[in-house]
């Protein structure tokens, strides 16, 4: 509500000379001039009101238009206008993700979800479900404790949440958490992969910048309303991109002599950083040192790439590192209606709900042929492809017209390395918040984008104090960038130099494009150097 | 001072100092709501305006540079010497008469007779009521067409 107070010179001076200008037309007598007293008595006090009310009034069309509405305007009338339209803004969500907990005692351990979790900045989690995890000798239960080894502890991995929305509560692997409400033989925990979710309430900005997307009709038939239609049922989703009729990603339609329309790929970003999910396999002897296990398609729908595997022993503890492995990957489209010519490939099938795996690894021990080794997975997938999918298919939902198939997106993994020069007068800086701010960035891309140098040095000249970077080729201390993919079909490019661009390795053949494929930076592939000079 | 009576075709304003019959010497000046208001114009306006203009502080609220920063100079005690009220005069006086000779040619407000348009202030004397704290300034104004008045403009300062 515009006051009084409010009001500028500008304003008021303009309302001062409307007034006069008013009264004169009306009343050409009255000497209205600086020092007299009509000036002062009626003039003024009544130019103050006017502008008072000008500005109210502009006040109230800014809210009757979409146009005028902007960061600073009232989230409340905001919100209003855009309700009109069936616009909600989005509440903030709570950060989840996985904890690795070290405990003392070989014993059954319950978690209950009033258990917290507290980092040394105050931020709070508690596990998502009350969860048990049995000790290593309960040989039936399906999750136990895992002995490290050459450690006098147990690890417990479980799942929490954090006590309040928001982005500051995305912890990133590694964070160290304590237990102040207090657990038997609790010596630490950290964060165990990068959380996800953990959003800020949406800006007005925000909002009006998805608005073309959310006043969309909701059906199959453009990039904008498949969004609208995805964002409605996952709020959480960060980028979606779509390949239909005449894109050349869209591999489906060309199994005719003619090109024909109606199938559409939605590739969905649907996490901030790539998470990661342990599965424990066991793996078949096929040959000397040589083992097989299948990964299915329930086992991580929209799986993205395997990041490593490696052997749990007798003792249910595991060894660190990764073994050599090949993957294959396949389809089981039982009962599945969509188009796949799988006939010469399974390129089509890549990053759908229904690709599996056959893992080939080697050197996980020497043993007969048909003999068994329990190993630990790690796989990075994309969450909620298989729900999207399920929701596309819903027969009350799905469209009758279009074949739409939901995929996780291709990943450009994406390492850093860069020395940056800070003046020795100022306090040292964190090269961890500095890796943070730059893995932040680097997930915030969306599809079809190029990463360069540029952009790291902008995303931290602007958060620090630096008083450069070497953005220089130098191979001791120059910025490096570099990325690797794994496209459908297995093929593996790699990108480097001074900007990582995907139009340059473009081939969609293989689904590689700007409209298939984000970027992903891991913290621990961004390698930061601080010299303080 | 003399009263302009004939209003025909004269852009007026309501008044705001004491009005007084045809010249018996000097009067003093002063703000007052008088009964029956009444219309002026003529040197009595030039004057009212003058003494608005003058005893208005700058910076005053949505207005920064309509007024003088005498009223605020008498109220902090910056006027000790006759030095000091003459040259806190100068300064006004400038101040005010450039305010009043740009809205004087300013035909947005209208066409103003010359008996109305000020040529010159001058500062002829001054004494200071200590009982009262008032600075009464004696000011003779003269318009372009050749018409002057005498007034006593009082700058009052807060006593504790």
């Amino acid at each position: 509500m515009v006051e009084l107070t409010d009001i500028t010179q500008d304003a008021f001076t303009a309302a001062e000379d409307t007034i006069i200008e008013l009264l004169r037309s009306k009343y050409p007598a009255l000497d209205l001039r600086k020092g007299t007293v009509l000036r002062e008595t009626l003039v003024k006090p009544y130019a103050q009101l006017f502008a008072a009310d000008t500005e109210r009034l502009a006040e109230l069309t800014a809210t009757y238009s979409i146009d005028q509405l902007s960061d600073t305007s009232d989230p409340e009338a905001v919100d209003r206008l855009l309700s009109n339209f069936l616009v909600t803004r989005r509440a903030g969500t709570k950060s989840y993700g996985p904890v690795s907990i070290r405990l003392q005692y070989n014993q059954d351990y319950t978690f209950p979800t009033t258990l917290i979790f507290r980092t040394v900045d105050g931020l709070e989690f508690s596990p998502v479900n009350s969860v048990t995890v049995y000790s290593t000798t309960n040989v039936t239960a399906d999750k136990k404790l895992v002995a490290v080894n050459g450690e006098a502890y147990y690890l417990a991995v479980i799942d929490v949440q954090a006590a309040e929305t928001g982005v500051k509560y995305k912890l990133v692997q590694g964070t160290m958490l304590d237990c102040p409400t207090g657990l038997v033989g609790f010596i630490m925990a950290e964060a165990y992969t990068d959380f996800s979710g953990g959003l800020e309430t949406e800006t007005s900005a925000q909002l009006l910048a998805r608005l073309p997307v959310d006043i969309s009709n909701r059906s199959f038939d453009s990039p904008y309303s498949i969004e609208a239609r995805f964002r409605d049922r996952e709020p959480s989703i960060e980028a979606v991109s779509v390949a239909g009729m005449a894109n050349p990603e869209q591999l489906r339609d060309k199994h005719y002599i003619v090109a024909v329309g109606s199938r559409v790929d939605v590739f969905v970003k649907s996490f901030h950083t790539l998470p990661v999910m342990m599965l424990r396999k066991t793996a078949v002897c096929t040959a000397t040192g040589v083992h097989q296990f299948d990964i299915g398609i329930n086992d991580v729908p929209g799986y993205v790439t395997i990041r490593s595997i490696s052997v749990v022993t007798e003792d249910n503890s595991i060894t660190i590192g990764s073994l050599a492995f090949d993957e294959v990957r396949t389809a089981d489209l039982t009962g599945v209606s969509h188009d796949f010519d799988i006939s010469q490939s399974y390129i089509e099938t890549d990053y759908s709900r229904w690709q599996k795996s056959t893992v080939t690894v080697y050197g996980a021990a020497v043993q007969k042929v048909g003999s068994t080794v329990e190993l630990q997975v790690e796989v990075s997938y994309a969450p909620m492809i298989d729900s999207l999918q399920s929701y596309v298919d819903d027969a009350s939902v799905g469209s009758c017209q279009f074949d739409v198939v939901v995929r996780a997106p291709l990943v450009c993994h994406t390492s850093i390395r860069l020395v940056a020069y800070q003046s020795a007068l100022l306090d040292p800086l964190s090269t961890s918040d500095m890796a943070t701010t730059v893995m932040e960035h680097v997930n915030s891309i969306g599809f079809g984008t190029t990463l360069d140098k540029s952009q790291v040095v902008s995303a931290l000249t602007s958060h620090y104090e630096l008083k450069r970077i070497d953005v220089s080729d130098n191979a001791a201390n120059g910025m490096v960038l570099t990325g690797w993919i794994r496209a459908a079909g297995g093929t593996v490019v790699n990108l480097s130099g001074a900007e990582l661009n995907i139009y340059r390795v473009t081939n969609t053949d293989i689904m590689l494009s700007p409209r298939t494929c984000v970027f992903n930076a891991a913290k621990q592939d961004i390698d930061i150097t601080v010299v303080r000079e | 001072m003399n009263v302009a009576t004939n209003y025909s075709g004269r852009l007026v304003d309501v008044e705001g100092l004491q009005t007084v019959a045809a010249p018996t010497g000097m009067v003093q000046v002063y703000f007052t709501a008088t009964t029956g208001q009444r219309i002026v114009s003529g040197i009595q306006k030039l004057i009212q305006r003058y003494a608005i203009i003058y005893l208005s502080n700058k910076d005053s609220y949505y207005d920064p540079v309509l007024g003088t920063d005498f009223m605020m100079k008498v109220v902090n005690g910056l006027i000790q010497t006759r030095e000091n009220v003459a040259v806190a005069f100068a300064f006004a006086n400038d101040d005010v008469l450039r305010i009043l000779r740009v809205d004087d040619v300013d035909p947005k407000y209208g066409t103003l007779p010359d008996d109305e348009k000020v040529d010159k202030v001058t500062l002829e004397d001054y004494n200071v009521d200590l009982a009262t704290g008032t600075l009464f300034l004696r000011l003779k104004i003269a318009t372009k067409a050749g018409d002057s008045a005498e007034f006593l403009l009082p700058a009052t300062a807060p006593r504790s």
